[in-house]
């Protein structure tokens, strides 16, 4: 992990709690494309993707006092943000009334190693790619399904064509796994 | 840890990846503002998951998004440029002024708990909650149009319980209605039906549900 890195989106969303401009700008440059990528891996269309970042940042610029850098890493907060407003847009139908809009191209979410994808504990980041390969399929599936496109447990089930009751434990098993298996 | 701990943990993991259902999360979220140690078990989640991220691909968003935000950023607390001793009560005053402003402009964030729909599929109703649980919104995705003699009126129905009113709706456009203390739990079932102008009569569903949902 590249703690000067951290340390660098640390000051600026302090700066940014002080009212400054410029930080936020700064912020938005340097944050906004991994968060882009995650909306649109999770709504599929350019044109939501940037309603959400638009309404994130702003909620971002406002909550920014509420950030606390003891807890997490900025970019954990703010993928939290991001991840939540995806969801309740998912989760309210909102998706069904775009059905029409314009279709994702996958393709453009590449998914090499990024020099500048650099916020992640790397050395964490690993051990959880091992400790998944370690679930049973079911289990992964739903994991990569409730994490990468939102789905809530019925979405799962609705998509794996298996009982609600089953995805639930696939997903409490998988959990308990992780926290094991990486040392939580 | 103990069985108190290990549930706290297993709905910490699942906040994290986003599979609390909308009222859980609520509820969840109420407690993250009052407990320190649960906050940190949840942020302990996300940083582990976030590592699922580690290989997304990063794509910059077009300008116009920037410059819209940029437009859209409301005024917020300026650090006075020289705070001498007289001027702490002007900053005083301005950051009360700035706090005030703040929580006026932003708006009461919303969380979906459900969707009501009818037979067909064919409209749907968003129920969704406060972040405090003391006020619903109600929101039409498909607005029919609905005669003038007709009313929609919404009810909670708890397990086993005979329904409660909890007002009218606009058929067109999205209505907020007061909890007013009621403790709203999964059981319940929410249900709209369609009723004389100004409301059911007896105080109980005199007409047919036209949507009803599980929260």
């Amino acid at each position: 992990m590249d703690n000067r890195l951290i340390e660098q989106q640390v000051r600026l969303l302090q700066a940014v709690a002080d009212g400054d401009r410029r930080a936020f700008e700064q912020l938005y440059r340097l944050t906004s494309p991994h968060l882009f990528a995650l909306a649109l891996r999770m709504l599929h269309q350019h044109g939501w993707a940037e309603e959400v970042l638009h309404d994130c940042y702003l909620t971002i610029w406002n909550r920014a006092n509420a950030y606390n850098a003891t807890l997490s890493a900025p970019m954990t907060w703010m993928t939290h943000i991001v991840r939540n407003r995806c969801i309740d847009g998912l989760r309210s139908g909102q998706a069904r009334l775009m059905q029409d809009a314009e279709t994702f191209d996958e393709r453009l979410l590449a998914t090499a190693e990024h020099d500048d994808n650099n916020w992640h504990d790397a050395a964490q980041a690993d051990r959880l790619r091992h400790c998944i390969d370690h679930l049973s399929s079911e289990q992964r599936q739903s994991i990569s399904l409730a994490y990468y496109q939102g789905m809530s447990h019925s979405d799962i089930a609705a998509w794996l064509q298996q009982p609600v009751g089953s995805v639930k434990s696939w997903i409490r098993r998988a959990l308990e796994h992780l926290r094991e298996c990486v040392g939580l | 840890m103990n069985n108190q701990q290990q549930r706290d943990d297993a709905l910490s993991a699942e906040y994290a990846l986003g599979t609390l259902s909308g009222l859980a999360r609520l509820r969840f979220e109420t407690r993250l503002r009052a407990e320190p140690t649960l906050a940190a078990n949840v942020a302990r989640w996300q940083a582990m998951l976030a590592g699922l991220d580690s290989q997304l691909g990063p794509i910059t968003p077009p300008e116009k998004v920037w410059k819209k935000i940029a437009l859209s950023l409301p005024e917020k607390r300026e650090q006075p440029p020289q705070r001498r001793y007289v001027g702490w009560m002007l900053a005083a005053s301005i950051a009360a002024i700035a706090l005030i402003a703040t929580f006026l402009l932003q708006p009461p964030t919303l969380t979906p708990l459900t969707v009501l729909s009818d037979a067909q599929h064919r409209e749907q109703w968003v129920v969704s909650a406060d972040s405090k649980l003391a006020q619903l919104s109600l929101t039409p995705l498909h607005p029919a149009a609905l005669t003038a003699s007709n009313s929609l009126e919404l009810w909670l129905i708890p397990a086993g319980k005979a329904p409660i009113s909890l007002g009218l709706l606009d058929s067109q456009n999205a209505t907020a209605i007061a909890l007013k203390n009621r403790n709203l739990v999964r059981s319940d079932m929410i249900a709209i039906s369609l009723e004389p102008q100004g409301g059911s009569p007896t105080g109980q569903p005199t007409g047919p549900v036209l949507y009803s949902g599980q929260l």
